[in-house]
């Protein structure tokens, strides 16, 4: 059992990245910031049913996810259904090593990397419908497991697998578009 | 690119993810490991797709503004009552 008196100085160093995570939960930094508030005014109240030695980042996440899902969440729980038609496995590998068509193959990755900054990738992971995103966002910018996440969303370990497969496909799609607006594969080849 | 596409090919890449999530059971991962070293092609997918992982993740992190923090910590300091 925790002992409340800890909360604040145990909890409080996970401020900043479960904002971060809540920003992309939530698009929108006044939402975040309230979702965080209220994601540690739950966790004070339950830190006593809080087991000791055991994963409290997991649990902080947790108690931001669902409150995120019960709350904040504007869309309907039905997923959104993506279209990943033509969108193959190694979506950008391939558009890369096709467009540099026997170039080094290092450099057109290289161009594809730095021609991203912060504001496309948080933008290819925003334009993510919510049952894709939040995998994503606790997979790849998190990095728990599949079983945290499965815990945490309250769907089974295939689902997570499932949705985090068709996420990631999606988030290439959105980042090929991204690196293809910046013009910079145009000099590649004589696709499109 | 992805030339030779062998059985083992094919199977590496189906579990490109689990693998770099970690999520593949200790014998199946020694048996991809050994595929990779030998097939160029798959080692350089699964490079790439590391990169990529670790790009969006170092990316997409953003710091909390000092004055959100401050918000956040007087709030819970409020409820704690200390």
């Amino acid at each position: 059992m925790a002992d409340r008196a800890n909360f604040e100085r145990e909890a409080l160093v996970y401020a900043s990245p479960l904002y971060s995570a809540a920003l992309r939960m939530t698009r929108n930094p006044a939402d975040a910031e309230d979702l965080v508030q209220e994601t540690y005014l739950k966790a004070y109240r339950a830190y006593d049913r809080f087991t000791e030695g055991t994963n409290l980042r997991a649990w902080l996440y947790r108690i931001l996810t669902n409150t995120f899902i019960n709350g904040y969440r504007k869309q309907k729980r039905r997923p959104r259904e993506i279209d990943l038609a033509e969108v193959e496995d190694l979506y950008m590998y391939r558009k890369i090593t096709s467009a540099e068509a026997g170039r080094a193959a290092r450099s057109a990755e290289d161009q594809v990397f730095d021609s991203l900054g912060g504001e496309d990738v948080r933008r290819a992971i925003d334009s993510l419908p919510e049952p894709y995103r939040m995998p994503v966002l606790l997979a790849d910018l998190q990095g728990f497991s599949y079983k945290e996440i499965a815990a945490m969303l309250d769907i089974p370990i295939g689902t997570v697998m499932s949705r985090l497969h068709r996420g990631r496909k999606a988030l290439q799609k959105a980042l090929w578009e991204a690196a293809e607006e910046h013009g910079l594969l145009g000099a590649a080849g004589d696709r499109k | 690119m992805m030339r030779r596409h062998s059985d083992s090919c094919m199977r590496a890449i189906s579990r490109i993810y689990s693998y770099l999530d970690g999520e593949v059971r200790a014998v199946r991962r020694v048996r991809i490991r050994l595929h990779l070293r030998l097939c160029r092609g798959c080692e350089r997918a699964y490079e790439f797709e590391q990169r990529l992982l670790g790009f969006v993740r170092e990316r997409v992190r953003v710091d909390a503004p000092p004055e959100v923090l401050e918000r956040i910590r007087r709030s819970v300091r409020e409820r704690t009552g200390r």
